[in-house]
């Protein structure tokens, strides 16, 4: 079963691949179509032929309709609509990627703190993990340690016959995780991968 | 104005514009490579090339999204307005690199192909500190490449002044998108406050700049005519300088009215090339200039001097004493209308 994500690369690949199959097509209309073109040499029609792979449904709507002599003399208008939206739009989006950055400089988190009744522990070569509970809660922290220096990592926990994404370690920074309590956490497996490519780097059987 | 299309229509002022951007795109990578392995000596050089095309792309893309308003704002910017198709090019081209590298690095070690790590690699879709913003900076470089594809004047012709206009729009979509790339991403990992003020300030410069444009522009006077309305008066002719033009807006049609020798003509504002205003160019050597590719156009029949077939529509004109008259019904491109002649 192909994810949301390979389908959008799947069609991709298929606009461009029929982008390809276009090119002779559109390079024989071309010279009934564009008679400057008709005379132009092939080392600069070959210059087309990226436009012609990446917007050929441009080009064939275009070609399909009769072109008016209409310019669009609101283009100011439209550019300012747009800026207007956009005057609002970025700085709320730039703010927010702030408030909800890990660690922000300008908006500070309150991190968990791990209580003091541990109720489990383990170390592994890489890492160095402790959990606590509350009467609602898990409290699982992380410590990586020097052996493994990557820049960000993602956490995952398999319960209960389910793996559930739960944060992301930045470096060597020691990170707590708050999981409702929803199994035995004896028999729970702990995967950290790496975060950009998806790589596993350990699995923690806890 | 050409009868065959050329690569590069080359004058001596697009090599030296693209001189002075070749060496200052040299001179910032060497400067920024130089500082990141001063101050971080374990730096890999593919995490240099990645950041230093990462910040030069996105300070390209602000200057040129900067130069539209600022020659509205001030003439003298013009000359950077005529050669803006290398500066979107090249920005591309950095834009690209940065991508390649990053693909290398990041997607291209693991037993999955690149492109579908690239997709499948982060899926935390619902994480704003998670989220998988590489995807979104490849998107915006899918339209960088449709834009730079397109920069060129076969295109100008073939998909319709209106089609490539509007498909040129879409830089505010890669726009959006490279802002939320650099947000979700670099941001995220980013100790320095630096990149987010100077991201902030990026975007704070573009809005003020396109919004007192268009609010400029939009203010311009308007006149409002009956379809039973012959000739309108638009203005004197003392407001018109010598070889210069004032730009009429009438019903939403713009007008650019010519003064030359002693004569007055009028026709359509946006040139058939970009659509650059004519209204804010010259007359040279008898004919309307434009002001951002120098396409010309005789003000009596708006037709391009041969061997150019470019015509403008044109419109009737009449003088009444100091008061200048139009007929706003453009007449078909190209048809000759007499000027009127200013009695000394």
């Amino acid at each position: 079963m192909l994810s949301n994500e390979s389908i959008v690369l799947y069609v991709l690949i298929l606009y461009f691949f029929i982008g390809f199959l276009f090119v002779p097509f559109i390079l024989l209309k071309l010279n009934h179509k564009d008679k400057e073109a008709s005379i132009t040499n092939w080392k600069v029609k070959f210059l087309f032929l990226p436009g012609f792979v990446l917007v050929w449904p441009f080009l064939i709507y275009s070609w399909s309709i009769k072109q008016g002599n209409k310019s669009p003399d609101n283009s100011i208008r439209t550019h300012l609509v747009y800026w207007i939206i956009m005057a609002i739009v970025l700085p709320v989006m730039i703010l927010m990627g702030l408030y909800y950055r890990p660690e922000s400089p300008v908006f500070p988190k309150v991190k968990i703190q791990l209580p003091q009744n541990i109720i489990h522990q383990k170390q592994t070569k890489d890492y160095k993990i402790r959990v606590a509970e509350t009467d609602s809660h898990y409290l699982v922290e992380i410590q990586p340690l020097e052996t493994i220096l990557r820049p960000d990592q993602s956490v995952y926990i398999s319960m209960n016959h389910q793996k559930k994404y739960i944060g992301k370690i930045n470096g060597l920074e020691k990170t707590v995780f708050e999981l409702e309590k929803m199994g035995d956490l004896s028999r729970a497996v702990i995967s950290i991968q790496d975060l950009i490519n998806n790589h596993q780097i350990t699995q923690i059987e806890l | 104005m050409a009868l065959q299309y050329d690569l590069i229509h080359w004058t001596p002022f697009k090599k030296k514009y693209d001189l002075v951007l070749v060496l200052f795109i040299l001179a910032y990578l060497l400067i920024f490579s130089v500082v990141s392995f001063i101050f971080r000596p374990s730096i890999t050089p593919e995490t240099v090339i990645i950041r230093s095309t990462g910040s030069l792309a996105l300070m390209l893309l602000h200057l040129i999204l900067s130069i539209g308003p600022l020659t509205r704002m001030d003439s003298r910017f013009l000359p950077l307005l005529y050669n803006r198709r290398h500066l979107g090019v090249t920005l591309f081209l950095i834009a690209l690199i940065h991508g390649i590298f990053n693909i290398i690095q990041f997607h291209s070690l693991g037993d999955v192909n690149p492109f579908l790590s690239l997709f499948t690699a982060n899926n935390q879709f619902a994480s704003i500190a998670g989220f998988p913003f590489q995807i979104l900076g490849f998107m915006a470089l899918l339209i960088l490449a449709m834009l730079a594809a397109t920069s060129h004047d076969f295109w100008l012709k073939n998909l319709g002044p209106a089609t490539w206009k509007k498909l040129h729009l879409t830089v505010y979509v890669a726009y959006v998108l490279i802002i939320l790339h650099v947000v979700l991403g670099t941001i995220q990992f980013e100790k320095s406050p630096l990149l987010y003020l100077l991201l902030l300030l990026g975007v704070a410069w573009l809005s003020f700049l396109h919004l007192v444009t268009g609010i400029k522009e939009n203010k311009k006077k308007r006149i409002e005519v009956f379809s039973n309305q012959e000739f309108i008066p638009v203005c004197s002719v003392s407001e018109i300088p010598l070889n210069r033009a004032k730009m009429i807006n009438v019903n939403d049609q713009k007008i650019a009215v010519f003064r030359y020798e002693n004569k007055i003509s009028a026709v359509q504002n946006h040139c058939k090339h970009q659509h650059g205003p004519l209204s804010e160019g010259k007359i040279i050597d008898g004919c309307i200039t434009c002001p951002w590719h120098g396409y010309q156009y005789l003000p009596h029949n708006g037709q391009s001097p041969a061997p150019f077939t470019e015509m403008l529509a044109t419109y009737k004109v009449m003088l009444s004493g100091d008061q200048v008259f139009i007929n706003p019904n453009p007449l078909p491109d190209g048809t000759e209308c007499t000027p009127a002649i200013i009695s000394k």
